[in-house]
């Protein structure tokens, strides 16, 4: 047999939270001792009604994208004036007439026309550069320093976004991914887990028309609100049905639209009509699948920014106008790849890439810098000018108004991203934060390009599981 | 010997869903009478016969093997004359969790399996040695590649952090020094045959990539190397550490709650006493009174895995019948594939709506098989309270709560008065299935 790395799929698995979806408010009052026998019968669906609470007037929202596998940010936002860019992708360069100029060497992939609109709009953030220090290239590493923002590792880990729903207080539906395999690690809280809502809806609780459907449904809600069950633990099992179908039928008309939309535009749709349904969602996740394009990139990363583009036009088609400038987009991804194409018309792993925010909200134009693409770390890959948690204090301090040091465990600089809600944004490019990228031009002397394969990568080729770890 | 020491139905009952995945109401009335003792040796008493291994099945693809193994361990776990001996294999394997996603040889997977299996209940040394040089958990935790001067640390530290001594209890200089007594501790990795380059997954001792340095792990120094230092941990200076470490994480799993300081002790101590055997920690637990206080009872949450065996169990379904491995992954316990390597938890990590969700979904889905099947045939001639009777008993819930009952028969009652008596088999099922205690231990 050969060995190969671990499927992307498996690894992010992995990095799911096993218990998928708790009721955070149920799994809160449980750890503090308060669901004694005979004491549940105050909580289970009145105490979901409590946290059903509309947006408030400050409230905002986030929804991040999670574009699995190491998206190319090189061919996301190309820098396509440069020399450099041609040489080391050779085949796999972008051709400049299909892609997108939105700024000085700055072109968006082809498949990405409606985001181009939304960027000429006035509705995109590009943060270039963003990485971490010692990227070790592996999916499995990587993603998990990306999604717990923390240097804690080990059992009972949380993700950042787990940390800020636990911090505000949010209840069952106002920490939310959208998705079948479980909660990522970015909502698990320290005690608590975002609600994990499947995609095809039926749910058990929803969609109830018999009325026989409804004395079975009926059945639970009321012994959920009874308490009396044989243990304190029975009790609790007993209320989490009770909010599961509770949360089921509140939530079940987000399934009703667009049915026969699948991947990432039916997730981005249903977040839109979650939303929609002000039952105080704030934090919302989801993610698609797989950027990760070692060989044969051209058509399938063409693909995933395609349904990427029609997601994010989904979202905005659903949502109401009421919301549109208090929810802001966020994407991210566990790397970009390296800065040379490989062999097979693919890209290996990389370091840093852009992150992107789109929403009215947003301080348009690019932040950051894109890192040079000549001056490489010793793998050839992209030396990263931003950290990605001066990004996450920027959206936890400006955007969702919390204290980001007690989420990230630790200060860090933040960017300017973010207008007033309302504040919508109409001319703001800032040219003067492209980077010139060495005033390398397509006409230029392009130096040669690196070579493509370090020793570290030779070595990383015949024992391909170096890199991981936990 | 005293008449109460003598176990009733109820205590059988509570025995067997703990030391198992639930007993049928043979099962247990073969228990009552017994003492305490003898009904723990009789659950303990696993034969001499040696167990089985998951099959093998070389035309089947990774995936069809990985799929095959977790149906041959739930129907072993259903089905098998020792289902203590698969709970414990189930525990071990939470606690060495090794995931054939990073691992991708299900062949790997199933020979520590076996080893978790027949070693289970012996010398702890014994078993975590052999768990530690086998080719899954190094690919696992990547000893394969941890060689001297290019030291990986991932098993080093959990091997102190996660199977032994616990977070806390060990510097970061004793991971570092950890990780280079296990380095030359690899598989073998790529090798040429016949000019092709083949990854063979064997554990090797590569003498000339090991260090053989001294080295000081909790303040003695010497030459350690890989092995000895499991022998340290477990039967040497940390034996104590140990002791408690897996005696807490195994009484969570079997009994309930945090136990008592005066437990633990009872419990660490009979386990050191027994040279570190795991059939000793056990026997222990289960002789404690706090183990059999009636509050113990259905204080568990069941693992999805514990849960769709006892519902197994109840109806009789086999991995041919319904294709159970599809709701595994959605209720959060695939076997094979823990989320990471702190393994699951237990308890209340089993409470979540998602969980709920796909419990409810599996047993709605499947509820209309039992129609025309012996399984609570005849439910809707009964009067509410002979139903309710009747769901609990096909259940082998033996102590319902009075709040269930009571609601099973206001719901069968509603059901006769609105010309509904179709309906109540399936949706007994559904009641049963999922109320409250039987998502119990």
């Amino acid at each position: 047999m050969s060995r190969n790395e671990p499927e992307l799929d498996d690894i992010l698995r992995s990095l799911t939270v096993p218990s998928i979806g708790t009721s955070a408010i149920a799994r809160r009052r449980f750890l503090q001792g308060s669901l004694a026998l005979g004491s549940a019968s105050a909580l289970g669906p009145t105490l979901f009604a409590d946290e059903a609470a509309a947006l408030g007037a400050d409230d905002r929202i986030l929804v991040c994208i999670y574009m699995a596998g190491g998206n190319d940010g090189l061919n996301t936002i190309a820098p396509l004036d440069s020399g450099t860019y041609f040489d080391a992708r050779k085949t796999l360069a972008l051709d400049a007439t299909s892609s997108h100029k939105i700024a000085n060497n700055r072109y968006l992939h082809p498949s990405l026309s409606t985001l181009a609109d939304r960027y000429r709009n006035g509705e995109v953030a590009i943060v270039e550069g963003v990485g971490f220090p010692d990227d070790d290239h592996s999916h499995f590493s990587s993603i998990k320093t990306w999604m717990s923002a923390s240097s804690q590792h080990g059992p009972g880990s949380s993700g950042w976004l787990g940390r800020y729903a636990e911090d505000a207080g949010l209840g069952a539906l106002g920490s939310v991914n959208v998705g079948d395999r479980g909660v990522p690690l970015l909502m698990a809280g320290r005690n608590s887990v975002a609600t994990g809502l499947p995609t095809d809806g039926n749910l058990f609780g929803a969609e109830v028309e018999e009325a026989w459907e409804h004395d079975l449904v009926n059945f639970f809600s009321s012994l959920a609100k009874q308490g009396g069950q044989a243990s304190p633990m029975a009790n609790a099992w007993a209320e989490q049905l009770g909010t599961a179908i509770d949360v089921a039928s509140n939530v079940s008309p987000i399934y009703d639209q667009n049915q026969e939309e699948r991947g990432l535009v039916r997730n981005m749709g249903l977040a839109a009509n979650l939303i929609n349904l002000d039952v105080g969602a704030r934090v919302i996740s989801t993610e698609f699948r797989t950027f990760d394009t070692h060989d044969d990139q051209a058509a399938d990363h063409a693909a995933r920014l395609k349904e990427f583009d029609d997601a994010v036009n989904r979202f905005y088609r659903n949502l109401r106008a009421k919301f549109q400038d208090r929810v802001v987009i966020m994407t991210y991804s566990e790397f970009g790849r390296r800065v040379a194409a490989n062999d097979s018309r693919g890209t290996d792993h990389g370091t840093a890439g852009p992150m992107m925010m789109i929403g009215p909200a947003v301080k348009a134009g690019f932040h950051g810098s894109l890192p040079s693409l000549r001056n490489l770390d010793d793998r050839g890959d992209l030396k990263h000018t931003v950290d990605f948690r001066e990004v996450y204090a920027t959206v936890l301090q400006q955007w969702l108004r919390a204290d980001a040091s007690q989420v990230l465990g630790g200060s860090f600089q933040t960017l300017d991203l973010f207008g007033s809600p309302g504040d919508v944004t109409t001319s703001p490019i800032n040219p003067g934060t492209v980077t010139s990228l060495d005033g390398l031009t397509r006409a230029g002397a392009a130096p040669k390009a690196r070579s493509p394969l370090s020793t570290t990568e030779v070595v990383q080729q015949v024992r391909p599981k170096l890199a991981s770890g936990f | 010997m005293p008449a109460s020491d003598q176990i009733s139905y109820n205590e059988a009952a509570h025995l067997l869903r703990r030391a198992g995945f639930g007993g049928s109401k043979r099962e247990a009335r073969a228990l009552v009478g017994l003492t305490r003792s003898q009904a723990v040796a009789a659950v303990l008493d696993f034969g001499t016969a040696t167990p089985a291994r998951p099959p093998e099945n070389p035309n089947l693809s990774e995936w069809q093997q990985n799929l095959a193994a977790q149906e041959w361990w739930i129907t072993e776990m259903a089905t098998g004359k020792h289902p203590l001996r698969e709970k414990m294999t189930l525990f071990w394997h939470g606690h060495f969790a090794t995931s054939w996603d990073k691992v991708d040889d299900q062949k790997l997977m199933n020979d520590q399996n076996h080893i978790l299996r027949t070693m289970g209940m012996g010398d702890f040394a014994e078993m975590c040695k052999a768990v530690s040089l086998g080719p899954a958990m190094l690919i696992y935790l990547d000893n394969e590649t941890n060689v001297a001067g290019a030291e990986q640390e991932n098993f080093a530290r959990e091997l102190m952090e996660l199977f032994t001594i616990g977070v806390g209890n060990f510097s970061e200089d004793d991971v570092i020094a950890m990780a280079k007594a296990w380095t030359g501790h690899n598989t073998k990795g790529f090798v040429n045959r016949d000019g092709r380059w083949v990854y063979d997954p064997s554990y090797v001792y590569n003498k000339a990539e090991h260090d053989g340095s001294n080295k000081t792990l909790w303040g003695i120094t010497r030459r350690w190397n890989g092995p000895d230092t499991i022998d340290e941990l477990v039967h040497g200076s940390q034996q104590g550490l140990t002791a408690r470490y897996i005696s807490e994480k195994l009484w969570k799993f079997l009994a309930t709650g945090t136990p008592s300081e005066a437990v633990l002790k009872r419990i660490s101590n009979a386990f050191i006493a027994s040279g570190m055997r795991g059939k000793a920690l056990v026997k222990a637990i289960l002789l404690e009174d706090d183990f059999w206080d009636p509050s113990a009872r259905y204080a568990l949450v069941r693992s999805p895995v514990e849960y769709i065996v006892a519902l197994m169990k109840v109806t009789g379904w086999t991995t041919e019948d319904i294709p159970i491995r599809w709701y595994m992954e959605p209720m959060g316990q695939l076997l094979f594939n823990p989320p990471d390597v702190a393994g699951w938890g237990t308890n209340d990590y089993w409470l979540s709506t998602a969980t709920a969700w796909a419990r409810s979904r599996f047993v709605t889905e499947w509820q209309w098989r039992i129609r025309n099947t012996p399984l609570l045939e005849g439910v809707e001639d009964r009067s509410p309270a002979d139903a309710a009777s009747y769901i609990f008993s096909t259940f082998n819930v033996s102590q319902p709560s009075a709040a269930s009952r009571a609601a099973i028969e206001a719901w069968v009652a509603n059901a006769h008065a609105n010309n509904r008596g179709w309906s109540i088999q399936p949706n007994s099922f559904v009641l049963g299935a999922l109320c409250p205690e039987f998502q119990m231990a």
